[in-house]
């Protein structure tokens, strides 16, 4: 049952992830919009993290929980000091914003995040549960795995636009950025017992355009229907 | 995620759900253990998986060098159209046995 808070809503509100019982959406509304909500997270409640974000936290904790970094969170939500960390999709119809710290666990919730909307918003089919999905997991990939070599204090951050028959994502690490020409082709026969390299070559090969900023570390692939 | 039979002396590995970065390492580890063990026919059967990425295929290019070296066999079995479509563009196909079936990959050993 919902119950309304009594008197003045808290300034920051933890909820553990692990436990089921506490759907974001209801604490959310239990508390109301000047609360800030912050997701607990373990290994086993991670793949809850992007949509309790998406349903209205607006940042996270991992467990255990360090005194150094509750404190932090404490002077960013109570007192608002220092930058926001993680965002929650939403503003503009037909687009998403997302950060979340470099860990792969995270890649298939983002990727079903970013389908979903596309089939909502601007195509359905294998181009969405196919094309779109393979190119964003392997641009998450890259970004968590060689831009940011998996250190979760660093971000990827995702921007989709989502409009009828269009889709365009932009995937950026806090890595010093790559030369996407040094790629060697995996498909050449002594390229194809390599162990790494296809990522890049299937995105390309699934998306109508890929671009890439000058310094490397952030990648736009556009899918149209 | 992975569930492990053996059949005829063939260990073969059931792939549920993705074989991506979030898991990829399992499923090494799970692999690795049995041919340290002493198995050495492995079939990996996809009927019930959806979804594979590039990590997922490096995964499958690294343990067939590691089985054939140790003078085993890995065959792969269950690929649905869209695993198909991503194992033909990287030509994967090319190195991999691939069957349709889990009874047929069992027959070709």
């Amino acid at each position: 049952m919902r119950q309304e808070w009594p008197g003045d809503a808290p300034g920051i509100a933890f909820i553990d992830l692990a436990d089921a019982g506490q759907p974001v959406r209801e604490v959310r509304l239990t508390y109301g919009p000047g609360t800030d909500l912050v997701a607990v997270v373990d290994n086993e409640s991670v793949e809850r993290l992007i949509p309790a974000l998406a349903a209205g936290c607006g940042d996270y904790l991992f467990f255990p929980i360090n005194s150094d970094e509750l404190g932090l969170k404490w002077r960013k939500h109570v007192l608002g000091e220092g930058g926001t960390r993680a965002r929650r999709p939403g503003g503009l119809a037909g687009s998403i914003q997302l950060e979340f710290p470099s860990r792969v666990g995270f890649v298939r919730e983002v990727v079903a995040e970013v389908v979903d909307a596309c089939e909502r918003l601007a195509f359905s089919g294998s181009r969405a549960t196919l094309n779109l999905r393979v190119a964003v997991g392997e641009a998450l990939s890259n970004a968590i795995l060689y831009g940011n070599q998996e250190d979760p204090r660093k971000l990827v951050r995702v921007a989709a636009a989502l409009r009828p028959g269009s889709a365009e994502v932009t995937v950026t690490d806090e890595g010093p950025g790559f030369d996407p020409h040094a790629i060697l082709d995996p498909t050449r026969p002594e390229n194809r017992e390599r162990s790494h390299g296809r990522g890049l070559f299937l995105l390309r090969s699934l998306t109508d355009e890929v671009r890439f900023n000058d310094r490397g570390n952030s990648i736009t692939l556009t899918l149209r229907e | 995620m992975f569930s492990i039979i053996e059949m005829n002396g063939i260990t073969i590995v059931e792939v549920g759900g993705e074989l991506i970065v979030g898991n990829r390492q399992d499923l090494k580890d799970t692999v690795l253990e049995r041919l340290e063990s002493g198995d050495r026919r492995f079939l990996i059967d996809f009927s019930s998986s959806s979804y594979i990425d590039s990590s997922g295929l490096g995964v499958l290019v690294s343990l067939s060098k590691k089985i054939r070296e140790s003078g085993g066999a890995l065959r792969l079995a269950g690929l649905n159209e869209d695993l198909r479509t991503l194992f033909e563009l990287t030509k994967l196909d090319t190195l991999f046995q691939i069957a349709d079936t889990r009874a047929r990959a069992i027959g070709e050993f």
